[in-house]
């Protein structure tokens, strides 16, 4: 028989990872929810997933390669565009969708009792249904280049995995200040719209002057994106400390994680 | 009893609120709120105090209570979506909370997609839900639309098929917040006797609502908060009329309420008791001379009227030697009216209608082919003794004109009265509903 005690002392670090784990099937739901609502009702369903990053390649290559005239080196620019786009699009994902995930699920929140770490998560794993296609789109793409995949490609996932932890630590964060103070809903557009520039989606990292490169790992998805590069197509093989990125990110995941645990105590309060 | 016998028990629960931390909702606030410690009172609202209760196994709990005396916050307590500030609850066995129906419910979504997610966003197995799936949409009645969006769903269909999701699911203690009153009739006949069966096989259920019909026919006990604290713990019958008695004369029970720890039912009882006085003493003065039981109007007061008649008295009573002139349900209950006929219509009646306290009606009666013509009438209806329950009951006097319409009276309320029994004795709280025929058994041969 299942036992339920409710006192005021909350779960601590442990018991709520425990939680989250329990939980994990609900995560499942949601993000098939997410995906279920994002392409019901269109006439071309899940194939937008597919459009999305073709149109960007296409402006991009127009736009970059033609008239700007970036050098993407002895990669043709689509091939070295792609990877950046992966990144890139994983990245906002998780930080526009889950940054938002708990302002608009009242309702849950209201009225469900779950570990509220469960909608942040259930946006990385939506997203990840994106990357996977968006993937295959660039093995086609590699395929009509005459490029084969080295053995490189088993380290994707390492990339992808590192892409959403860096998303979920400026969520968690996010999230839980948008529930307290609404003015950063404000401040996920300008996050997104700005931020890629500061990363090398559409331009190489070497076209910056050497002295500013080094400061452009700073920027998790800068590395992440290198790396993707890195694995698909030829590109530089990412150093280690290029990695140096993921100290902020760790400190930032560790400090959103309790800052959004201390929130999620007085959330019902406050949705 | 042994442990496993107490499905929640709860404990010195208290929840406050600072609603002073609820306006800090601008980053302005934030830094500025960082330099500045508040610690005052202010805002401080205690949505539950020092709540204890429990429930054993197979029992069902309504609750009830004013809006804002902490019902919801209870719940969720209970439900574990938010935490209570002192206190703690145990619950023994799996809970299924329905804070609303259809959490979760995406418009865009078909009804099967809905239905899954619903399910498995209140913690259902997806194999469970496959099992239940065609009990759910059988039991909804919404066959042909299943595979439709549910934007599609007129408002009605849409609230069945979440109801029908809540109430297939599997657990030890059911906790409902206010959503019992979905669909039409047949679709509420339905769903009472799946509450029933619920009670049969042992499962317990904590309901709050307003609909007091619902706390009476599915629940054994009840419980009425005031304020955030236990104002009563016991037969619905004796809640219910409690809950409706003090917000028919709301103004009154403010002063009741503010006793914050009464003990249990005997601060209610007296209430009952005075119900008479404190409802004639919220009828206006300058309209009405007030005596007992007997509502009368002097020639310069603004008596109730309507184009055919005029009132100028009016007198529920039963047996006038009864103590303390109460009205006991074992005696006949006398309406006497007196008023004047300003029309020559000949077929006129006059009649009253005999109300629960919610306001259901329960009978009427008019005084069909006697003459009142002439100027003055004086008339008294009887109502036989063991028709009305215990309770708290409301009378209308209306006209009813030659083509049998209703005319209701100007400046006339409802008039409340009370009935009792003799002497109250344990059998007495095991009598459901308004009404309380005496009915015959017979041992056949």
């Amino acid at each position: 028989m299942k036992k339920t005690v409710i006192t005021s002392e909350q779960s601590g670090f442990f018991d709520y990872v425990k939680r989250v784990w329990q939980y994990r099937a609900l995560i499942r739901v949601l993000a098939k929810r997410d995906i279920k609502i994002r392409y019901s009702q269109t006439a071309l369903g899940i194939l937008w997933s597919v459009l999305q990053p073709l149109i960007a390649i296409a402006i991009y290559t127009v736009f970059f390669y033609y008239i700007l005239g970036v050098s993407s080196g002895k990669v043709p620019y689509p091939l070295f565009v792609l990877p950046g786009i992966i990144g890139w699009f994983q990245f906002t994902h998780i930080i526009n969708a889950g940054g938002m995930s708990l302002l608009n699920n009242p309702d849950l929140i209201r009225r469900i009792d779950f570990p509220k770490l469960v909608l942040p998560l259930s946006q990385v794993l939506s997203g990840l249904l994106e990357v996977l296609i968006t993937l295959g789109l660039m093995l086609i793409l590699m395929a009509a280049y005459g490029y084969t995949p080295s053995l490189r490609i088993a380290f994707v996932p390492l990339f992808i995995m590192l892409n959403a932890l860096a998303g979920l630590s400026i969520s968690l964060w996010l999230s839980a200040l948008t529930i307290k103070y609404r003015d950063f809903h404000h401040v996920i557009p300008y996050l997104i719209s700005f931020g890629i520039w500061i990363t090398p989606v559409f331009y190489p990292t070497t076209i910056l002057p050497d002295s500013a490169e080094q400061y452009m790992f700073l920027n998790p998805v800068a590395v992440v994106i290198a790396g993707l590069r890195w694995c698909l197509v030829e590109g530089v093989a990412p150093a280690w400390y290029h990695f140096a990125g993921f100290i902020p990110v760790m400190a930032l995941f560790a400090l959103g994680y309790r800052y959004f645990y201390s929130v999620e105590q007085t959330i019902v309060d406050h949705v | 009893m042994s442990d496993s016998d107490v499905v929640l028990k709860v404990e010195n629960l208290s929840k406050t609120y600072f609603s002073k931390l609820q306006l800090q909702k601008s980053a302005k606030d934030f830094f500025v709120s960082s330099f500045q410690k508040t610690n005052s009172d202010e805002g401080r609202v205690d949505a539950l105090r020092d709540v204890s209760f429990e429930l054993k196994r197979g029992e069902s709990l309504g609750i009830i209570g004013p809006n804002g005396a902490g019902k919801s916050t209870l719940l969720k307590i209970l439900s574990g979506v938010t935490y209570p500030t002192s206190g703690k609850v145990t619950i023994n066995g799996r809970v299924l909370s329905v804070l609303d129906i259809g959490t979760g419910f995406h418009p865009d979504l078909t009804g099967r997609e809905n239905v899954f997610l619903n399910g498995e966003i209140l913690g259902m197995s997806r194999k469970e839900i496959e099992e239940k799936y065609d009990e759910i949409v059988e039991f909804s009645g919404i066959h042909e639309f299943i595979d439709r969006p549910v934007k599609q769903y007129s408002s009605g269909m849409y609230l069945r098929l979440a109801f029908s999701i809540v109430v297939s699911l599997d657990a030890d203690l059911l906790l409902f917040d206010e959503v019992l009153a979905v669909g039409d009739a047949e679709f509420r006949n339905k769903c009472q006797r799946k509450f029933r069966s619920l009670f049969t096989s042992q499962k317990s259920l904590i309901l709050v609502s307003h609909n007091m019909s619902d706390i009476v026919s599915y629940c054994r006990l009840s419980l009425k908060l005031n304020n955030g604290a236990v104002s009563f713990l016991g037969p619905p019958q004796t809640a219910t009329t409690l809950h409706l008695e003090n917000s028919a004369f709301s103004q009154k029970s403010d002063s009741i309420d503010k006793s914050t720890h009464p003990e249990p039912q005997s601060a209610g009882i007296k209430t009952m008791d005075n119900y008479l006085v404190d409802a004639m003493s919220l009828l206006p003065k300058d309209r009405s001379v007030v005596q007992n039981r007997i509502i009368c109007w002097g020639p310069d007061e603004t008596r109730p009227r309507n184009k055919q008649m005029e009132l100028n008295m009016v007198s529920v009573f039963s047996n006038p030697s009864s103590p303390e002139d109460n009205i006991l349900i074992t005696d006949q209950l006398h309406i006497e009216l007196k008023g004047k006929v300003h029309t020559s219509t000949n077929q006129l009646s006059i009649g009253f209608q005999i109300m629960d306290a919610s306001g259901m009606p329960l009978f009427n009666s008019a005084s069909i082919g006697l003459q009142l013509q002439g100027s003055t009438f004086n008339l008294t209806a009887t109502v036989p003794a063991n028709t009305l329950n215990v309770g708290l009951y409301q009378v209308i006097i209306a006209t009813l004109n030659d083509v049998n319409q209703i005319i209701y009276f100007d400046n006339l309320e409802p008039i409340y009265f009370r009935t009792h029994v003799n002497s109250e004795s344990a059998i007495d709280k095991y009598f459901i509903g308004p009404m309380r025929p005496a009915i015959t058994w017979t041992v056949n041969h």
